[in-house]
């Protein structure tokens, strides 16, 4: 296809490939730059595995044993190249802690925090969307108003906040929900039951983890609708007779979505985030408090892994943004 | 330019009102708290506000108000400190990049791509988890994850400016490209770098007692907003102010910082500001 101003369309697969392989170099350097940093902390990991131990008891001689057996011996280069060679295997090495392989035990984490974040991600965009079109077709009503007013209040409050406030009512007063969600095991449940616990009680620190994304999203829709509306193709159809509603659904919701959608990718991150410290408050066993535990005993390839785990996630989501955002406007395609 | 109406004209007003409230409490802080911040007082353990305590004491017999008074000062310290670091160093990045062009400015960009590439507050978390936590970790690593953003939003202004004929007078008269960055291509870029800063800011209140919360924030017994709240969690059931307190005070900052950002975008940028602002409330 050729188009005007000499720009050649690149075909679409080719634009997917390119994306991927840019996602994927893009991995690299995160890995590259986690294993970077993990070198400023202080102490030596052989330190903390022997904590609680009087430096008397450990001859110099098994130190240095554990220090080879860890590979913490080797240059930094080297020691990146066994870890990166491994994550390529699905094998993030092992616990300090526990000293056990921590894939497994990252992946079930993930799973876990999957139950929450998907349905937050879910609600951030349809409610995202769907409020910021009505707060757009309904501009300076008191129902537009309102959302604006609900949406500056929800970027305002702390993920923490929300999550305490819920905990407070449904949890402390009503005694509808548990304090802790790490009481409930959730691998014991069926579908059918980790459905129902859901909307009884997960509902709440989802709510939490999506409230700011949503306000982050409706005000993004909103403004592009308003300002696509005042665009003169859409006074012209209006004025040519063609129906409000059709010009809506056929033009302007199009084109107002595609701003949307990088407001959504970078809200993923925000969601990523907010799983974190909403994990926190409600106790749930989930890659955030695995990572916040790694932390507190200085596990080193947990915290890497779960890290890791988590940025891909957060690369995974841009790169969607990309390819839909491609499809929908082709113009960022020319080259 | 553009002129604020009169009800945008209160925000800004109110929300500077607010901000100037929040730094003077901050700096004024030990000498306006009524109680001593460390001093644990067993014959007053979580107890409700009272005139004695104005808003009661937490679960060692420490005053809220006192601690709320003083950890303005731990938070907005991390906050102002690490923007202001984020916004010199962006800027100086964003503007060399713009004006070097070439594998100067391909290389920073990249970089800047990976950087972004991280889910920023998760990426403040494993930072902190790596350096330990405390005032300076926290400067540091909030700075870190805002520099990038705003080096690129800094680039992508600087580039039409440094296009223009008076900038390649300044070149051909033989000036040095710090005197050409700082005098004549900066002065254009203000207003951006106001209205960056003051978003930015706004979001540093936020991570920092983010952090502070999940217990990444300064060690305790230092006062904070954030540990503060969390501290407080075990006490809500009977005395829901500890929580609630220092969690009204984050809202408050970062709504008057929010509306301070919003006056300041329409005077200074406004372009899209009639279409897309029209704040409620």
């Amino acid at each position: 296809m050729r188009f005007a101003r000499n720009g050649v369309m690149t075909a679409f697969p080719i634009f997917v490939v390119r994306r991927l392989a840019a996602s994927l170099l893009v991995l690299v350097a995160i890995s590259m730059i986690l294993m970077g940093i993990i070198q400023f902390m202080p102490g030596d990991a052989v330190d903390m595995l022997l904590r609680g131990l009087s430096p008397d008891t450990v001859s110099a001689e098994t130190r240095e044993a554990l220090r080879r057996d860890l590979g913490l011996d080797l240059p930094v280069w080297y020691q990146y190249w066994n870890w990166i060679s491994g994550v390529v295997q699905g094998d993030f090495g092992s616990s300090y802690t526990f000293n056990v392989p921590v894939a497994p035990i990252i992946f079930a984490r993930l799973k876990t925090s999957l139950i929450l974040a998907l349905p937050a991600i879910a609600v951030m965009v349809t409610f995202g969307i769907g409020l910021g079109v009505v707060a757009a077709l309904k501009e300076n009503s008191p129902l537009d108003a309102s959302i604006q007013l609900m949406s500056l209040t929800a970027i305002a409050m702390p993920a923490f906040l929300v999550g305490s406030l819920f905990l407070y009512v449904f949890a402390v007063q009503l005694n509808w929900i548990p304090a802790a969600f790490n009481a409930v095991d959730l691998s014991r449940l069926d579908t059918l039951e980790t459905i129902a616990f859901f909307f009884t009680a997960l509902i709440f620190p989802c709510l939490t983890i999506a409230a700011e994304t949503v306000a982050h999203v409706l005000r993004q829709t909103r403004a592009s609708m308003i300002e696509e509306m005042k665009s003169n193709y859409v006074r012209a159809a209006l004025l040519r007779g063609v129906p409000r509603g059709q010009v809506i659904l056929g033009h302007v919701l199009r084109n107002s979505l595609l701003p949307a959608i990088t407001v959504i990718a970078i809200n993923v991150g925000y969601v990523l985030g907010g799983v974190i410290v909403v994990e926190f408050v409600f106790s749930y066993p989930g890659i955030g408090n695995l990572m916040l535990s790694a932390i507190q005993t200085r596990d080193v390839p947990i915290m890497l892994g779960t890290m890791f785990v988590i940025s891909a996630g957060y690369v995974l989501a841009n790169f969607v943004a990309d390819i839909l955002y491609s499809a929908l406007n082709p113009r960022v395609r020319l080259t | 330019m553009d002129r604020l109406t009169g009800r945008q004209a209160f925000s800004f007003v109110l929300g500077s009102v607010l901000v100037s409230g929040f730094l003077l409490l901050a700096i004024l802080g030990p000498w306006l708290t009524p109680y001593d911040v460390e001093t644990m007082n067993y014959e007053h353990l979580k107890e409700l506000p009272s005139a004695e305590f104005l808003l009661g004491t937490d679960r060692y017999g420490r005053d809220v108000l006192s601690r709320l008074i003083l950890g303005t000062r731990t938070t907005m310290l991390i906050a102002v400190t690490s923007t202001a670091l984020a916004t010199v160093l962006g800027t100086t990045l964003g503007l060399a990049s713009a004006f070097f062009g070439g594998r100067f400015d391909s290389v920073s960009m990249r970089l800047i791509d990976v950087l972004i590439a991280f889910p920023t507050l998760v990426f403040a978390m494993f930072v902190i988890g790596v350096l330990g936590s405390g005032i300076v970790n926290g400067i540091i690593v909030i700075s870190l994850i805002f520099t990038p953003s705003i080096a690129r939003v800094v680039r992508s202004a600087a580039l039409g400016i440094v296009v223009l004929d008076y900038v390649d007078a300044a070149r051909v008269r033989g000036e040095r490209a710090s005197y050409i960055l700082f005098r004549e291509v900066m002065p254009n870029l203000y207003p951006t770098v106001i209205v960056e800063a003051s978003i930015r800011f706004g979001m540093a209140i936020l991570v920092t007692s983010g952090l502070s919360f999940i217990g990444l924030g300064p060690p305790p017994p230092t006062p904070d907003w954030g540990t503060m709240a969390s501290e407080g969690r075990s006490l809500m059931l009977s005395n829901p102010w500890p929580v609630f307190a220092p969690s009204l005070a984050i809202v408050l900052a970062v709504v008057a910082v929010n509306l301070v950002g919003d006056g300041a975008r329409t005077l200074l940028v406004a372009k899209r500001s009639r279409v897309s602002g029209g704040s409620a409330g």
